[in-house]
């Protein structure tokens, strides 16, 4: 959370940065530093009823969930690089904007949304050599990486703060399209001595690391339909609140760059709660059961667009 | 004592019920609208051309900064506004324009011009032309400097140039400052000190009679933000400043206000940091402009009756200096101007390729706030009956040429240089008094006399003829004296 909180200072301070660069803030009515400008600044002055925009950017995802376990603790399971993940995707597509007062606009926003998180994750496990019984301790690599593509539409009510700044703030919903895809692989560390035995698919070998596709399918538009698959459940849509910021800066007759952050804040968990059981320390603990539950996949959306006033 | 009582509580009721009365009865009548030509962004000043039929004003509904817009009233309502296009709006933010009242010369603002700025926003002039704004120029180092010069106002006459600017000299804050038209330039602004404060004033606006002029200040006592205020000034006195109060001022900022000259219409600008600014008309206006001369009319072809673009010289002849310039509108012919009653005028139209139009009028004292209107015809030169009756005067049974004819005669020696291969005939005419050998050559000498100030100006002698006409072509019948002093006259025949 820390770093999400330093990244957005971050862009928030470019953006009012830029902002500074590219307005003087003197028209023919408000000369610049005067009482007149000053109380003009207080609100942007848009200057078109409707504006249409085309955006692309890229997301910064963060996922998280909670992850309860019944008997074992084993901080050091492969399960546990599922607890969170970040990536870096991206999006783009179209908003409109229609003034409403002064310094109140209001924006519909349909977007191509990509999603992608990862994690690798220093983990250990139970092993046994070869033809005795001698367990030993087998340092390993977890990390899982999942993909998802949405349509994500917006409505939000936007405010100006300065002359070119303004802040946003609405409901959103996302709607998945295609497959949630997730790649698991478990990667041995040490491949000199030590082996799999068995792959994911049941086959007997030799192998220093093992992985799999999960694919969960959903419905576009489908409402808020579940499909059943291993347990997990990924909700098709989901919603959520988006928050953002802004600077307007003209470039050309009717022609506005828009750089902005949003931040995608979902209400909707990513798919249901469930259970599944640890056994990677059964030589040594207990069997340890997880109870996966609360995933959010929130978002960090920083991009441009290209405003055109009609 | 009781009746010493009574008498205090009597006299107190009379003031009540003489001061009450009034200003509830102003209250219920002054109507404050929203004209339907604004736009849900800012729009803002006025400036009222031809007697309030088209309305300047800065918008932002073209969403390229500021841009100036006329809006025309007709006998339905306003009109769609349409946006001053062309050079004038080549800039990043253009807006807050003043225009003579005949709407053919304009000083606007611009922020980051295409023909340069001095400063940050500067003055620019244009010239309406065909239809067309054009001949934009900023009005230089002299008058713009390097901070904020803009919202002009110019007297109905385009002598004086009222601004505000945040220059340095000034009382604190943004000021407004004056400068005066000195032939093709402007002198150096002086500050107006006798209305401004140490806080922000801002959009001047001196009315048609010349008197009246209003601004906006946000200096302490008022209603919040800018408040309008309304002074009046004989000469370069200023009298006491007032501030408009309710309904007008409110907390919110209020700018530009204009008041439609003759009418009981007046229009400014309010907005705020939570609203946009739009144009307020206010009826009645509570604060009108003294009542003046309005003198409009229509120059066209005297062959074919086609409008025509001609420059308009109106003249006090007591005084002999020039009260207005104008120019007739190239698409219309139509023409205005401001006068003061009282004064004795001449009215000279010309254009190149015509015989040039002078007529003497006289405004009396009691013609103020109304209209007069004045045609004119213009004679092609080559025309069989190109003539025209020079303004000049002459004392009963004298051929000398009396001062108030000199303007007169240089523009006679100015259309004989325009139109060299132009020969003329001064014809010499007399009133009704006195024998017809006498008056025939005493109307030779008044033709000779006029002849010899060109040729003294320049103008080949050979290229001057005269004739004494006498008594015998009055211009009007009768006796009286002004029929008289009219008939003493010389006109102009071209010959060839």
């Amino acid at each position: 959370m820390v770093k999400e909180l330093m990244l957005t200072a971050v862009l928030l301070m470019i953006t009012v940065c830029t902002e500074a660069i590219a307005s003087d803030g003197e028209d023919v009515l408000r000369p610049r530093g005067s009482a007149a400008e000053r109380h003009a600044n207080d609100g942007l002055r848009v200057s078109r009823s409707m504006i249409l925009g085309i955006e692309g950017g890229a997301n910064y995802s963060m996922f998280s969930q909670t992850m309860n376990r019944t008997g074992a603790a084993l901080p050091d399971s492969p399960e546990n690089v599922l607890k969170e993940g970040a990536g870096i995707s991206p999006y783009f597509g179209l908003t409109a904007d229609f003034l409403l007062a002064k310094s109140i606009g209001l924006q519909f926003r349909a977007l191509y949304d990509a999603k992608n998180v990862s994690r690798e994750f220093n983990s250990a496990s139970d092993g046994t050599v070869d033809n005795s019984f001698q367990i030993i301790n087998v340092p390993l690599v977890a990390k899982y990486t999942l993909d998802m593509n949405n349509i994500t539409t917006a409505l939000a009510l936007r405010i100006d703060i300065t002359k070119s700044v303004f802040i946003t703030a609405g409901p959103m919903a996302q709607f998945t399209l295609g497959n949630v895809t997730r790649h698991d692989e478990v990667r041995i560390v040490n491949t000199d001595s030590n082996y799999f035995r068995i792959n994911y698919d049941g086959i007997a070998g030799k192998y220093s690391s093992i992985e799999r596709s999960i694919n969960k399918v959903s419905k576009l538009l489908s409402g808020n339909q579940y499909v059943a698959d291993s347990g997990v459940s990924y909700s098709s849509m989901r919603y959520g609140l988006e928050f953002g910021i802004g600077a307007k800066l003209d470039i050309g007759k009717n022609l506005w760059l828009v750089p902005q952050v949003r931040y995608q804040y979902m209400l909707t968990p990513l798919y249901n709660n469930f259970g599944a059981e640890d056994g990677v320390r059964m030589l040594t603990n207990q069997p340890s059961h997880i109870d996966f539950s609360d995933p959010k996949l929130h978002s960090l959306q920083f991009g441009a667009a290209l405003w055109f006033g009609i | 004592m009781k009746k010493y009582t009574m008498f205090l509580s009597f006299a107190f009721a009379l003031f009540l019920s003489l001061t009450a009365l009034p200003l509830q009865s102003q209250q219920k009548q002054i109507q404050i609208t929203r004209p339907d030509f604004n736009s849900n962004v800012d729009d803002f000043g006025t400036s009222l051309v031809r007697s309030g039929r088209f309305l300047y004003f800065t918008s932002e509904r073209d969403g390229d900064g500021q841009r100036l817009f006329v809006v025309e009233r007709s006998s339905s309502g306003w009109r769609e506004p349409v946006m001053i296009s062309g050079e004038v709006s080549d800039g990043g933010q253009v807006g807050a324009a003043t225009l003579t009242p005949d709407g053919q010369f304009m000083v606007f603002s611009a922020y980051q011009h295409e023909k340069g700025n001095v400063g940050r926003t500067d003055l620019f002039s244009a010239r309406r032309v065909d239809g067309k704004w054009t001949d934009v120029k900023n009005l230089g180092a002299d008058v713009n400097s390097e901070y904020f010069d803009s919202q002009p106002s110019i007297t109905s006459d385009g002598s004086t140039l009222y601004f505000a600017s945040d220059r340095p000299g000034g009382m604190g804050g943004v000021d407004i400052w004056m400068t005066t038209r000195l032939g093709n330039s402007w002198t150096k602004p002086v500050n107006v000190r006798s209305v401004n404060s140490t806080d922000d004033d801002m959009s001047p606006s001196i009315a048609a009679d010349g008197r009246t002029f209003y601004f906006a200040s946000n200096r302490a006592g008022g209603s919040g933000g800018f408040d309008l205020y309304v002074v009046k000034k004989t000469g370069e006195a200023y009298g006491t400043i007032r501030n408009m109060g309710a309904p007008i001022n409110t907390s919110e900022d209020e700018y530009f206000y204009a008041s439609l000259q003759n009418t009981d219409i007046g229009f400014f600008s309010r907005g705020s940091d939570i609203s946009n600014f739009n144009v307020m008309m206010i009826v009645p206006n509570p604060f009108p402009a003294d009542p003046a001369l309005i003198i409009t009319g229509v120059v066209s072809d005297a062959d074919t009756k086609d409008p025509l673009g001609a420059s308009i010289t109106l003249t006090d002849l007591k005084t002999g200096k020039r009260v207005a310039d104008l120019r007739s509108d190239d698409i219309t012919g139509e023409y205005l101007a401001t006068l003061n009653s009282g004064r004795v005028y001449s009215l000279t139209a010309s254009k190149n390729g015509y015989v040039f139009y002078s007529q003497r009028f006289e405004v009396p004292p009691t013609e103020q706030g109304t209209d007069l209107s004045k045609d004119i015809s213009l004679t092609p030169i080559l025309s069989a009956n190109s003539k025209t009756r020079l303004l000049v005067f002459f004392d009963y049974d004298k051929s000398d040429l009396k001062d108030e004819s000199i303007p007169e005669l240089e523009r006679a020696i100015e259309f004989l240089k325009d139109n060299s291969s132009v020969k003329v005939s001064m014809e010499g005419h007399t009133d009704d008094q006195g024998g017809d050998d006498y008056n025939d050559k005493l109307s030779l000498r008044r033709a000779e006399s006029v002849k010899k100030y060109l040729v003294d100006g320049g103008i080949d002698a050979s290229r001057v003829v005269t004739k004494g006409i006498g008594k015998h072509k009055p211009l009007v019948n009768g006796s009286t004296d002004e029929a008289r002093a009219q008939n003493r006259r010389v006109e102009m025949i071209i010959l060839q």
